[in-house]
């Protein structure tokens, strides 16, 4: 219940009572509320009644003659609040597109670098920075686009065959064989004779490249796997025994 | 209407600055009787900045408003004790009017601005709260927590600011009376 609600209504009160008391606080509180004094109330009462209804009368023309300016600078306030909530939206809009690509580019990098499919260099950094796979055996001095891993690079005779390092010219000429040589029936592994083709056979295709663009006279090989492998190709091939000649 | 204007419906703010702004400048004149109009401009400034921000119904807006007008008026009193205007005494006689003669203004054409000047004479607590209370519309509740003071003492100071104009107004009659 409000204090409003406690005071006692002024109808009640006897009239002469009402005319010579003094002003109650519930007299005020009245007064404060409604502005009005019962009429049987003293005159003290009737005159607060009506400065407080002046005080509280309806407005004047110069009292509302600001509203022009007014409005206008709510006009200029928000919509220099709505331009800067625009620009603030357009900017998160960049940031959350930087944001994708940015993170379409790491996923892209960091899937490319764990299929080992990346140029060597970029591989090799990768490798050493955050673990990714070493890069696999290239032939230096060819050229990027022949890179393993590269779209179209392999053959279809020999995709999915574990000949990835195969380089397309080599791959194309069923085995890596010259024409010449094929026409005279040399096959330069067993493998190739048959036409099939097994992960010994992209070893010596690599043996044979390594050995083309080895430095002649270069004492540590730059590429130890090269030499590596070219040694081990060397050993493999003739004591591998080949269909034809079985 | 006020959340219409919260979102920057021009009408809509019309209509609440029409609603708000008569009642904000009699409560400015009787606490600062100069620059009424000039502070009540600052006042709707500084809420239309955080119009958007607000959330309540009408009733807290207006008290937001006040207590807004409030600070700009007690910024105003401190300005004004820094940088004091010296007067003459004879203009600020001419300046001020007495409680009598603004009673007898008030009770010859009961006009508004007569009534502000009449209330402006109470001391500045009751005259604040009286203001608030009466022109502003605001309840017990709501006046306590804009001045800073319990409900009910801001009952007893509105008591007490009536009595005084009842006394006032009396004592004008009186004299109107006698002549």
């Amino acid at each position: 219940m409000s204090y409003w609600e406690d005071l006692p209504p002024a109808e009640d009160l006897p009239s002469g009572q009402l005319a010579s008391r003094r002003l109650s606080a519930a007299d005020a509180e009245r007064l404060i509320v409604r502005h009005w004094a019962h009429p049987e109330a003293g005159a003290e009462q009737h005159r607060l009644a009506a400065l407080l209804d002046s005080a509280t009368a309806p407005p004047t023309d110069q009292e509302l003659s600001g509203q022009a300016a007014a409005v206008a600078a709510f006009v200029l306030v928000t919509g220099d609040r709505a331009a800067r909530s625009r620009r603030g939206a357009s900017r998160r809009v960049m940031a959350i597109t930087a944001g994708i690509v940015a993170a379409s580019m790491a996923a892209g990098f960091s899937g490319a670098a764990a299929a080992d499919a990346l140029p060597g260099p970029i591989q090799e950094l990768a490798h050493q920075t955050f673990g990714a796979p070493a890069p696999g055996p290239s032939v230096p001095g060819v050229k990027p686009e022949h890179t393993p891993g590269r779209p179209g690079y392999m053959s279809g005779a020999t995709k999915g065959k574990g000949n990835k390092g195969t380089p397309p010219g080599l791959a194309k000429k069923a085995g890596g064989m010259p024409p010449g040589q094929a026409k005279k029936g040399v096959s330069s592994s067993p493998e190739t004779a048959t036409g099939s083709s097994s992960p010994q056979r992209s070893k010596l295709l690599f043996s044979g490249l390594t050995k083309q663009y080895e430095p002649r006279h270069a004492s540590p090989a730059p590429w130890p796997w090269s030499s590596g492998l070219s040694a081990k190709t060397s050993r493999n091939r003739p004591s591998q025994p080949g269909p034809q000649r079985a | 209407m006020l959340h219409a204007a919260a979102r920057g419906d021009e009408a809509a703010f019309a209509r609440l600055w029409r609603d708000n702004q008569p009642p904000l400048v009699r409560f400015l004149r009787v606490l600062i009787s100069e620059h009424a109009e000039d502070v009540a401009s600052e006042v709707w400034l500084e809420v239309v900045r955080g119009l958007a921000r607000f959330r309540g119904g009408e009733q807290e807006f207006r008290a937001w408003l006040f207590t807004t007008a409030r600070r700009r008026v007690i910024d105003a009193h401190r300005y004004a004790a820094r940088r004091p205007a010296t007067v003459t005494s004879d203009i600020r006689d001419l300046d001020q009017p007495s409680p009598g003669d603004a009673a007898a203004a008030a009770l010859e054409r009961i006009s508004t601005q007569a009534a502000l000047e009449l209330i402006a004479t109470l001391p500045r607590e009751q005259a604040e709260i009286v203001a608030l209370r009466v022109i502003a519309g605001l309840d017990v509740a709501r006046v306590a927590q804009i001045v800073g003071k319990q409900p009910g003492a801001v009952r007893v100071a509105s008591h007490r600011a009536l009595r005084a104009l009842a006394a006032t107004l009396a004592a004008a009659a009186d004299r109107e009376a006698t002549r």
